[in-house]
């Protein structure tokens, strides 16, 4: 039951009653019982609540992992090339969510890049920063996708897929209609001619979907020279 | 078949996770049918509708923190059909009749479910 008490205010109590019996005579005592459960049962409900809601996260994280396992493409590929896609993209996801909760929900845009390069051998992405950029969460894992699918895509085809290849790697940020608006340029240069892909590549459709989800876009430019990319999205 | 004579049933696809809302559009162009959206947010549910009728919709519940009640509703006004896909169960979703009775293939969404029951509501 649920009461206000004097002095002690509102609880919550448990009741319980029974006779109180004696071997010669019939008791008419009872012992009436009043246990307070009242810290025992908020408990309760917030582990209810917290129950859900980590039941909740885990079917949208096993939800997210059956997305990049669908969304990375089988055609082409053998077994193991596949595998190696699905676990880069896989890894993309959970190295932007480390840094996330290492930053309070936040990350640093330069963090991230330095991150994702690391697949490159050393000096041949030369990068350089613009702004500090705090991103938040829900900016970290596409941003991080973008920039591993940029990576991973210029080590099997592009500049990075030979010794004298090099890629820039630059941002800036410019005010639009009173919003911040970052720009992100990828140029590779010195690396094979590069063509049209033969197929619309799921690597540039997770980059252009990525940045869509950022309320931004990603353009791709097959110049024969060197593939550029620019990213741009809204940081307010 | 998801096909009529010629022309692919549209569906809309409501949802805020960019990387699910990829599955659900990979899963449905591969199996023939043509997307609308997705949309990450219930306004732009709402702007997409304005615009076009799909001939059904797979909703997602909470759009970051915002419900998809009022895309639900424009939708039933439409009469055009839709499945939930959702990690809501039923209790959760108590407050919102729209919801709770619609058809939930849940989440993580398997494919085969999802285009079953889509088979099943733009054939009614």
């Amino acid at each position: 039951m649920k009461a206000n008490f004097p002095v002690i205010g509102q609880r919550t109590m448990l009741v319980s009653a029974r006779q109180l019996v004696h071997p010669d005579n019939n008791s008419t005592s009872i012992l009436v019982l009043f246990d307070d459960v009242t810290d025992r049962r908020r408990e309760e409900v917030q582990n209810n609540i917290l129950l859900t809601e980590t039941r909740h996260r885990m079917k949208n994280i096993l939800a997210m992992v059956r997305a990049l396992a669908n969304t990375t493409s089988v055609e082409d590929r053998s077994g193991a090339e596949y595998r190696d896609a699905f676990l880069g993209r896989f890894e993309a996801v959970i190295d932007a969510e480390n840094l996330a909760l290492d930053g309070n929900d936040e990350a640093d845009l330069s963090s991230l890049v330095e991150q994702a390069m690391k697949p490159a051998a050393s000096g041949q992405v030369r990068v350089n920063p613009g702004p500090a950029i705090r991103l938040k969460r829900s900016q970290v894992v596409p941003m991080s996708l973008i920039l591993h699918e940029l990576v991973v895509n210029a080590m099997k085809y592009g500049a990075l897929s030979l010794p004298d290849g090099v890629v820039q790697l630059s941002w800036s940020v410019s005010p639009e209609h009173e919003k911040r608006v970052l720009n992100l340029a990828w140029r590779e240069m010195n690396g094979p001619p590069v063509s049209l892909p033969t197929r619309s590549g799921f690597g540039s459709q997770l980059i252009t979907h990525s940045a869509a989800s950022l309320g931004g876009m990603a353009e791709l430019n097959f110049d024969p020279a060197g593939l550029t990319v620019d990213v741009t999205a809204p940081l307010d | 078949m998801p096909r009529r004579i010629a022309t692919p049933y549209v569906i809309m696809i409501v949802e805020d996770e960019f990387l699910i809302a990829m599955d659900l559009e990979i899963t449905l162009r591969s199996a023939g049918y043509e997307v609308l959206g997705p949309a990450h947010t219930v306004g732009m549910a709402l702007a997409l509708l304005k615009a076009e009728r799909p001939d059904a919709a797979v909703l997602d519940v909470d759009l970051a923190g915002q419900w998809v009640t009022p895309v639900a509703e424009v939708l039933q006004a439409m009469l055009v059909p839709f499945v939930v896909a959702s990690a809501f169960s039923p209790a959760d979703l108590q407050a919102e009749p729209i919801l709770r009775k619609a058809i939930n293939v849940g989440k993580p969404t398997s494919s085969r479910r999802l285009l079953s029951e889509l088979e099943v509501i733009t054939q009614k």
